[in-house]
């Protein structure tokens, strides 16, 4: 297995084989069933992207803000920037902490996103062979300031200009921004096909789309299944999710992971069984990001607080599929709308009212007891509105919210044992046991 | 109206002017960023005065909203705000500008207006959304948002504001902008006629008094510089850029070690006056075209090669022995752009000394020491 145009992706793939063998050699049977499919369905993945690399399509470095599908006009290889520090920091023992470094000894400064500076480490230790790199202008701060700079300093290296395309996205959440948009991702469809000198085949992209129609479908199914008490999901679905819709776009294994919880998740609804042994004490929504870097975390909480991750901020889905029997025109609207809304670039790159009301509704929806929200070092504009969350959660529906500073891709910055000792805190001096 | 009143609005957020202007029952709307165009509000009858935090002695009120993660400039000016030092505003608009800023809408409209004493609910919050590449569409996006601004400002505080109003008032603001300019000249010459500290309150005494007052005092001032001996007992020729700099301190620090800044690129400074605004065809237009096109920050994701080309020729026109680049804490936006020019300078054997800090000049004996070894270097 080698293809020297993504070596981040090398590294995956054996990060992924070895922890497969560990889990599947691992006591029982019957645990972390989601975590096993999850690797199961990656390692067919990152072993494709690979592949193809090595057979020559073109690789485009992407932002997971994109609808990604619209590449699938194209045979090609993704490489999502933001997706690869995190994953890596979960399924590496030393994390993407060299990668951090590389990019901080190089003057980026140190608050800067981490799921960006990684792979900024990556480019500059001559990690990546891109042919293109594209990004929506959104959104935050760190992807306008750090992609150019990931360009400019992989061209330094390569010696050559990269193609950098870049769709420009409103900041409303309206119908004028959305043909806006649209028409913005139609030009970067036919910016890269001339480029990577393919033409847009927009059956397959119809395809791609239908592939995350399905699989927005089931995803609201396994949503049905966590309203339940206990909730027969383990906290771990919740990243794991996030991993999967930024890696998998538009392909068979994305169906079949949630697929897969969908299956998990009614034969313990039957039973009436979580995923643990033991008591579901409190249940619990993330307004903002899973924390990446420990992928033992979500175990500890499921096992030893008793706490459930019902919902993070990539869990759930405010948008409807697209109709794909219809014309190009509609179908990159609907891209548009459901890209514009996409998980955090919701929440994030407009006002922040979305993330306010959806948060208030699904807690209200899933029974929560409290909220947790993790404060990343990255997100400028998240962690402004923290605090106006916090109120509407306690005088909208009386709930408390915990919030932690730390670095969700970055075990250094606020270290897992800190994380556990605030929440044990939380718990302790709000006594959910009483609810 | 003299020299000495104008030019001492930099020390504090409200003044003599904005008092002045408020006696007389006109409006003042207070704005975050050197895109927002002023042209429109100036056409309206209303004073635009851009935020600005230099009165602030802390940030405890807003760090009861905001994060420790968020920029101290921003906090600063909401803590400003929280005290009341803003309430002679009437509006506020705000754009996409970075993330600590953006959220300052969110924040006035959910802990302030109509929560605060003095900002009461008729206050008018505006929002411009600013395309962050440059193109054909983007240009089009804007010129939409700078009607449904002007349309708004229309409606919220019961103003007509008719084609000439805009025409003029493109005239007033150009006049401004290019006396800024000359007396920018005066700044670059090899025995400079200005220092660095009293541009930067020429500059930001612009964007806190009405412009009329600001083009005569500006005028007669460049008058009076022709006559001004030059100053030559200077160690090294300065330029600075990076995060917002809206208090003279910092610059005083370097020139008390004998560097002359003698250049910038800042938003209180070169890059909010050097564009100026056509004169000619659909004055809405133009005003697009000048805010869309003008020398960018590092909002703009697709420009940096035209800023870092522009930053050069600035260099070469004032002939500059080294470049500061100041960053704020938790700026992304300069913090990277500053890591750029680090090494696309150091490639043209430019000497940068890129420095974090925070918005309050604390530590002044930290900044003077790593002043003055960078002008040891470059000697
Ligand atoms: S830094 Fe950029 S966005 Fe901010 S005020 Fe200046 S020009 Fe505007
Ligand atoms: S200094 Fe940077 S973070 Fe602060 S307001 Fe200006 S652009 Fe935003």
């Amino acid at each position: 297995m080698s293809s020297h145009k993504i070596i981040p992706y090398e590294i995956l793939y054996e990060a992924i084989c070895t922890t497969k063998d560990l889990v599947e050699g691992g006591p029982a049977k019957d645990e972390l069933l989601v975590l096993k499919s999850f690797l199961k369905h990656m390692k067919t993945v990152i072993k494709r992207y690979l592949d193809n690399a090595d057979s020559g399509l073109p690789v485009i470095g992407h932002h997971f803000a994109w609808p990604t599908e619209i590449f699938y006009c194209f045979d090609f290889v993704p490489v999502v920037f933001e997706g690869i520090p995190y994953i890596l920091s979960a399924l590496l023992p030393e994390g993407s902490e060299r990668f951090y470094d590389i990019a901080d000894s190089f003057g980026h400064p140190y608050h800067s996103c981490t799921s960006q500076k990684g792979t900024l480490g990556m480019v500059l230790d001559g990690l990546f062979e891109f042919d293109v790199i594209s990004t929506p202008t959104s959104p935050c701060d760190n992807t306008f300031a750090t992609y150019p700079v990931i360009k400019q300093l992989y061209d330094k290296i390569k010696k050559q200009k990269t193609p950098f395309i870049i769709a420009d996205m409103p900041y409303y959440r309206d119908d004028r921004s959305y043909n806006y948009y649209g028409k913005e991702l139609n030009r970067v469809v036919s910016e890269i096909g001339q480029i990577i000198g393919q033409e847009p085949d927009y059956e397959k992209l119809r395809k791609a789309i239908d592939v995350n129609n399905k699989a927005i479908e089931i995803i609201a199914e396994i949503n049905e299944f966590k309203k339940l008490t206990p909730c027969p999901i383990e906290s771990m679905f919740c990243p794991l999710m996030t991993a999967v819709l930024a890696f998998i776009p538009g392909q068979p294994e994305r169906i079949g992971f949630f697929k897969d919880v969908l299956e998990i998740a009614k034969k313990r609804a039957n039973k009436g069984e979580r995923a643990h042994e033991g008591e579901e004490k409190i249940r619990t929504v993330w307004p903002y990001m899973s924390i990446f870097f420990d992928i033992g975390f979500c175990e500890w909480l499921d096992r030893e607080i008793g706490a459930t991750i019902l919902l993070d901020i990539f869990n759930y889905l405010f948008f409807d599929v697209i109709d794909t029997s219809k014309s190009e025109e509609h179908i990159f609207k609907g891209l548009a709308k459901q890209s514009m809304n996409y998980p955090m670039v919701r929440q994030s790159a407009t006002f922040c009212d979305d993330l306010i009301t959806d948060f208030i509704y699904l807690s209200k929806e899933y029974k929560a007891d409290c909220a947790i929200f993790t404060a990343h070092l990255g997100c400028k504009q998240s962690v402004s509105v923290i605090q106006l969350l916090r109120e509407a959660f306690r005088d909208e529906i009386g709930i408390p919210m915990l919030s932690i500073d730390l670095d969700i891709g970055d075990a250094r910055f606020t270290s897992i044992a800190t994380v556990k000792r605030e929440i044990e805190n939380f718990t302790k001096i709000h006594d959910f046991s009483k609810k | 109206m003299s020299f000495e009143s104008f030019i001492k609005v930099n020390k504090t957020i409200s003044n003599s002017y904005v008092e002045e202007w408020k006696k007389q029952g006109k409006k003042i709307v207070g704005y975050y960023c050197s895109y927002i165009p002023e042209e429109i509000l100036v056409s309206g009858g209303i004073l635009p005065f851009r935020m600005r935090s230099v009165e602030a002695e802390g940030t405890s009120r807003a760090d009861t909203i905001l994060s420790r993660f968020n920029c101290s400039f921003v906090r600063a000016s909401l803590d400003l705000a929280m005290q009341g030092k803003y309430n002679f505003l009437d509006g506020l608009v705000v754009m996409n500008s970075c993330d600590h800023a953006r959220r300052m809408y969110d924040i006035w409209k959910y802990k302030i207006i109509g929560k605060l004493e003095g900002i009461e609910e008729n206050f008018g919050l505006f929002f411009i959304s600013l395309p962050h590449i440059i193109t054909e569409r983007g240009y089009n996006w804007l010129l939409e948002e700078f009607t449904f601004f002007k349309e708004n400002l229309e409606k919220t505080y019961n103003i007509t504001i008719s084609e000439e109003n805009l025409k003029t008032a493109i005239k007033t603001l150009n006049e401004n902008r290019k006396l800024l300019k000359e007396i920018h000249k005066f700044r670059i010459l090899d025995k400079p006629k200005l220092n660095g500290v009293e541009a930067l309150k020429l500059n930001i005494a612009t964007t806190a008094t009405p412009k009329e007052i600001s083009n005569q005092v500006l005028s007669s001032y460049l008058q009076s510089l022709k006559d001004r001996e030059g100053i030559s007992d200077y160690r090294a020729r300065l330029l600075i850029t990076g995060s917002l700099i809206d208090d003279p301190t910092f610059l005083k620090i370097i020139e008390d070690v004998g560097g002359l800044v003698v250049s910038d690129l800042l938003c209180f400074g070169v890059r909010n006056f050097w564009d100026l605004t056509p004169e000619t065809g659909d004055p809405l237009e133009s005003i697009t075209k000048r805010y869309y096109e003008k020398i960018s920050c590092p909002r703009m994701m697709d420009d940096h090669d035209r800023r870092f080309k522009f930053l050069q020729e600035l260099i070469k026109e004032a002939k500059v022995d080294g470049v500061i680049g100041t960053r704020i804490e938790f700026c992304d936006l300069n913090g990277c752009e500053c890591m750029l020019y680090e090494h696309e300078l150091e490639d043209l054997n430019i000497p940068m000394l890129s420095l974090d800090r925070d918005y309050f000049v604390g530590d002044k004996g930290r900044f003077k020491t790593r002043f003055e070894a960078f002008i040891e270097q470059i000697e």
